[in-house]
């Protein structure tokens, strides 16, 4: 639970590419939360990491420069960011606009991401 | 105590006139001695000072030194002085006119006189003895001198006994008058002791319960032979100046009085006295004083009882003024100094605290704003009052902020508080709890004993209770299931919440109050703000009395308009206004959604101007003409120029969403318009 109107819960902490699943509105208020919270779960032995938007309903440029940050600094760790976002998703027209898109880092489901960070889908 | 017989008083005066007499003759001889011994000489060529002129002289001397000799007598020394001078001028000059012109001055002072001229006439009385020779002048006004001195002797005799009498009458009259008056006195006044003091300061009678006690002596008061003694020596030596000095001025006609402590020599060391020294008169002229006492013990301490009494009930008022001030302090503080700015949802809240003479209660409510869009309306009543009541509510504020923000189920935040206030103390308290989604048209709620809120739609009717499954009180039981209920709304639904002032008191039972209350609000409103007041004006002043109103705001208006605070946590709440109004107009969703994003990057702008200036605000309208949506979005801050690598990201956003983009920015503030056609 956070005060903005965003919720992130990890999974997979375990594995070694964790997953953060995104619920709710990702301005620039949210962006600040979730980048704070990432990492301070980020590990050393996890070599990339998942950004699950499914649940989010709403992003803006300040979300996307913190997706593009976020990306950046764990790129300086060797640790790639996927994002995971479905074709029929609000998000989809900003992050082709943005250029986010282009990058390939995003997938359309949480499985092809896993497969894509060199992790293991059945762990899930 | 026996006071004098009158017999006695007049005995005492006779003999006082008696002396009086002798004393009199006594100096007029020994003067007449002094004066003739020592200017004898002047007289005759053959006299001398003669050694008795030398001793009368000397005991005159003595007498004069030591007080004995009272005015009277030094006048008669000075009147012979002159006379023999007199006398020795005649002897002189041969005339006799200058010794009648001394006899003539001499007799000019009355009895004065008389005394002068027979002490001139005992010359020859005295003279002869001594074998003095005079010349023929001298003796022959010898002669002269010694007729008048038998005469004058016997006037003398005369005047003082007739004078002993008056002062003995007069001393028989105002004893048999201070007697019976002292005996009025007394008897009126049971307690009372009374003193009559003498020009001389001697206690000419007493009266009073004094003289009833055993251990009192009369020897106290007067001397064997019945005469009084000096009221100084009756009184304690601490007390002779103060009682000197009034009765000093009684005898001066002035009244005076003083409270002093009980004299340990009458066995009252313990006691309170008022005294009072008073003038006595007779004809007007005073003739004693009169000082009367009377225990004032009891009075004092009674007083001192009263004034005690009155002391703590002054200090118990005082504390329960200042435990009201407190309490009030203490409530006031924990209630929120304004209501949250929330898209879709009117509010409204009255706060009027008990009056000032009843004990303050625990009541409370807070408007909290949550994720969404949504907002949390809180009302509570802590069971009891004053300063306990009000630190009580004080824990369930916070304690219910805290949970309102962890948990969206009203039910769940108020099973929480329970354990609180159960934990606590087991003190009781009613809330009610409920989360209103503008968006969603809903509300969800929980209430813990507490009165049932009333709805009402926007066209009147009659207003209902909200909602169902009431719980018992927070902190009635260890563990309190609170069920929470859900309710759809309209737009314009109005909803009250209230504490038990607004409808019970000791002159309005419930049912009564509540049907009121309902007739109020059926009663129809333009503005929440007018609904409160009437509202608040239904309760007596005798309990706290808290309210809240809630009206949904329709937001399918031709236009849209808010202002919010340029905080990042506003962007949330303008969303949901703006996507409602959106929707209302026929938008649908993918180009609402592409329009809140626009409009998203814009207001994110006009916060970042804000630099977290205080109570900074922006300001969103919008208007929808032939299917063209224009928004503006307008803050007082300077357009930022785009930064950085990904900085032009919003302009580009809006751009490729909206097909009109205008950015206005001036010193005075900046104001993007834009624009879309929806339809």
């Amino acid at each position: 639970m956070m005060t903005a109107d965003v919720q992130i819960t990890f999974d997979r902490l375990d594995t070694n590419v964790p997953v953060a699943r995104l619920r709710g509105d990702l301005d620039t208020h949210a962006a600040r939360e979730v980048s704070a919270h990432t990492a301070a779960e980020l590990r050393t032995q996890h070599t990339g990491f998942i950004l699950d938007l499914s649940g989010v309903d709403y992003i803006d440029s300040s979300g996307v420069r913190m997706l593009v940050r976020l990306g950046d600094s764990l790129e300086q760790r060797s640790m790639p960011l996927l994002l995971v976002c479905p074709e029929q998703s609000p998000l989809r027209r900003l992050l082709k606009i943005t250029g986010l898109t282009a990058t390939g880092v995003v997938h359309t489901n949480l499985a092809d991401a896993i497969l894509a960070a060199g992790g293991d889908a059945r762990a899930n | 105590m026996r006071p004098p017989a009158p017999n006695e008083a007049l005995n005492s005066e006779e003999w006082r006139g008696r002396a009086l007499v002798l004393r009199g003759v006594l100096i007029m001889n020994f003067a007449f001695v002094a004066g003739f011994g020592l200017i004898a000489d002047g007289l005759g060529q053959s006299w001398g000072p003669t050694p008795l002129g030398l001793i009368a002289a000397g005991a005159l001397a003595v007498l004069s030194l030591t007080g004995w000799l009272g005015k009277t007598e030094e006048q008669v020394c000075v009147t012979i002085g002159l006379l023999c001078l007199a006398l020795v001028a005649a002897a002189e000059w041969g005339t006799y006119l200058p010794a009648l012109v001394v006899v003539a001055l001499a007799a000019m002072y009355e009895s004065r006189a008389m005394l002068a001229l027979a002490t001139a006439g005992a010359v020859v009385i005295i003279a002869g003895p001594l074998g003095v020779s005079a010349d023929a002048a001298g003796r022959e006004v010898l002669n002269i001198l010694t007729v008048l001195q038998v005469s004058v002797a016997s006037v003398a005799v005369w005047y003082f006994s007739r004078r002993s009498r008056r002062l003995t009458r007069e001393a028989l009259v105002r004893a048999q008058v201070a007697e019976s008056r002292m005996q009025a006195l007394s008897a009126y006044l049971p307690g009372l002791n009374i003193y009559l003091v003498g020009h001389d300061h001697r206690i000419l009678d007493v009266a009073g319960p004094l003289l009833r006690r055993p251990d009192i002596s009369p020897r106290m008061f007067f001397h064997d032979d019945g005469i009084g003694r000096d009221i100084t020596d009756v009184l304690p030596e601490r007390d002779h100046r103060t009682f000197d000095q009034m009765i000093e001025r009684a005898l001066d006609g002035e009244e005076d009085s003083v409270r002093t402590e009980g004299w340990s020599e009458m066995g009252a060391a313990d006691r309170m006295f008022d005294v009072r020294v008073a003038p006595v008169l007779e004809d007007g002229q005073v003739v004693a004083a009169m000082m009367a006492s009377i225990d004032i013990t009891d009075r004092v301490s009674a007083e001192r009882e009263r004034q005690e009494h009155q002391r703590r009930a002054e200090q118990a008022e005082k504390a329960a003024r200042r435990e009201h001030e407190i309490a009030e302090i203490l409530q006031t503080s924990m209630l929120p100094a304004a209501l949250p700015d929330v898209p879709g949802v009117q509010l409204a809240a009255r706060y009027r605290p008990a009056h000032a003479d009843t004990a303050i209660g625990g009541d409370w409510y807070d408007a909290i704003e949550l994720t969404n869009g949504r907002v949390g309306l809180a009302m509570g009543d802590v069971v009891g009052h004053g300063v306990e009541a009000a630190a009580h509510m004080g824990q369930l504020a916070a304690a219910l902020r805290a949970y309102a923000a962890e948990s969206d189920s009203p039910g769940d935040v108020l099973a929480r508080l329970n354990r609180v206030a159960y934990a606590t103390g087991r003190w009781m308290a009613t809330v009610c709890y409920m989360i209103i989604d503008p968006a969603q048209r809903t509300v969800i709620a929980a209430s813990a004993g507490h009165p049932p809120p009333q709805v009402i739609g926007r066209d009147g009717g009659d207003c209902r209770d909200l909602g169902e499954g009431f719980a018992l009180p927070l902190g009635s039981r260890a563990d309190l299931h609170v069920p929470t209920w859900r309710a759809d709304l309209s737009d314009g639904d109005t909803i009250v919440l209230y504490t038990d002032g607004l409808v019970e008191s000791r002159e309005m039972p419930l049912t009564d109050g509540l049907a009121r209350l309902r007739a109020t609000i059926s009663a129809g409103s333009d503005s929440i703000e007018s609904l409160s007041d009437r509202l608040v004006d239904l309760a007596c002043d005798a309990d706290d009395v808290t309210l809240m109103v809630a009206r949904v705001e329709p937001l399918s208006g031709e236009t849209i308009d808010v202002t919010l605070e340029a905080v990042p946590s506003s962007l949330a709440k303008l969303r949901v206004g703006l996507r409602q109004w959106l929707a209302s107009h026929g938008t649908s969703t993918g180009t609402v959604q592409e329009i809140a994003t626009a409009v998203g990057e814009a207001a994110t702008n006009a916060v970042e101007h804000a630099y977290a200036a205080e109570h900074a605000t922006f300001r969103v309208c919008g208007s929808h003409h032939d299917g063209t949506v224009t928004l503006q979005v307008i803050d007082t801050g300077t357009w930022r120029a785009p930064r950085g690598e990904h900085r032009g990201m919003g302009t580009t956003i809006m751009h490729s969403f909206m097909d009109h983009v205008d950015v206005n920015s001036s010193p005075e503030g900046t104001t993007v318009t834009l624009k879309k056609h929806i339809r």
